[in-house]
């Protein structure tokens, strides 16, 4: 008799040594599994908002007149001024002088003018074969005009321009080069 | 000693310089034209490029000074079709020198067409009248006279080109 119930104590007390091992694992396990922390970009101070992919389209009466995509974008609404990166703007002619396509590294683009500041490697260049390069170009909306103060090299078909700073008539394809200006003119092929 | 030349027809022809140039044609009118300056326009829809303020043209070795050149091209390949100067023209080609308020160059025939007080210079020849027209790769020159205007020439026969093949 004596030996049953030692026997019974004995079960008692593994089966509650079990039960405290059981949730000792559970709680172990738990604070194992954890959930990885998000791994989000802390947005600069002044920065409001960031987008990526972003893409703006600048119409008027109906007709596209420019495009602007960026792989990032990010908004300072104080300044506001939106920062694009891996820049692509995409100007439509006017009178059949075709699509100028513009590529930059980096651009701010200032919401209230919609003015655009182009900066590092821009380069241009249209579908009917004549481009620009310069470190830095400025597109003001209003008058749409690309202009830059620095110096500037321009390729066409049988031509090689350049000079230091330029306006650059975005609608019509008419520019020009302000100082210091050297040109190539190919003859019959050469 | 120097010798005055005047013609009395009222549209004469002068062949000058050939001694004095040389005659042999340099084929620069196939060499890539190249120009600087200060300011530079262009307008695509007209096809023209618009050089201002000291500007300097080379093509092989004829050089063009101006204060303005209009540069007209054409073609699938933009090709130089016309080049026009004005103000302060003056051609130089090895020692030959011409000089005019306006030259039109025609690159397809080599050829300019200098008008405004044209007067080409070769050592201490000079050869004035109402048009000189340069042929670059013949090196020689046109000079046409006017109605008013009678074709002129300075031509020292005993100077350093004197004697040579004309």
């Amino acid at each position: 008799m004596h030996n049953f119930n030692n026997f019974k104590r004995f079960l008692g007390v593994l089966a509650v040594v079990a039960s405290l091992l059981v949730i000792a694992t559970i709680v172990f396990r738990m604070q194992q599994e954890v959930a990885p922390k998000l791994a989000v970009r802390k947005l600069p101070v002044q920065v409001d908002v960031s987008l990526q992919k972003f893409h703006y389209t600048e119409t008027k009466q109906g007709a596209k007149r420019w495009e602007l995509t960026a792989d990032r974008a990010e908004y300072n609404k104080k300044a506001d001024i939106s920062y694009l990166t891996g820049v692509r703007m995409l100007v439509h002619g006017a009178g059949g002088v075709g699509d100028l396509e513009i590529t930059a590294q980096h651009a701010e683009y200032h919401n209230g003018t919609r003015d655009i500041a182009l900066i590092g490697d821009v380069r241009g260049k249209s579908d009917k074969g004549y481009g620009f390069f310069a470190p830095r170009v400025n597109y003001i909306a209003a008058r749409t005009l690309l202009t830059t103060a620095e110096r500037v090299r321009l390729t066409d078909v049988g031509s090689q321009l350049e000079g230091t700073g330029m306006e650059y008539q975005a609608q019509t394809r008419k520019f020009r080069l302000m100082k210091d200006v050297t040109a190539l003119y190919r003859q019959e092929g050469k | 000693m120097m010798r005055r030349i005047l013609f009395g027809s009222v549209l004469a022809l002068s062949l000058f310089a050939a001694a004095a140039f040389g005659a042999q044609a340099t084929g620069s009118s196939k060499e890539p034209l190249k120009v600087k300056s200060d300011t530079l326009t262009t307008d695509n829809e007209k096809k023209t490029a618009t050089f201002e303020g000291k500007v300097v043209a080379r093509q092989g070795d004829m050089t063009l000074y101006a204060d303005r050149l209009v540069v007209s091209y054409s073609g699938p390949g933009n090709e130089v079709s016309q080049v026009e100067a004005f103000g302060n023209v003056r051609i130089v080609q090895q020692e030959r020198q011409a000089t005019g308020a306006h030259g039109v160059y025609d690159p397809k025939t080599a050829r300019i067409t200098l008008d405004g007080n044209p007067r080409v210079v070769s050592g201490e020849d000079v050869v004035t009248g109402k048009v000189i027209v340069y042929y670059v790769n013949e090196q020689k020159s046109v000079v046409t006279s006017g109605p008013k205007e009678r074709v002129e020439a300075v031509i020292h026969p005993g100077g350093k080109d004197a004697g040579q093949k004309r």
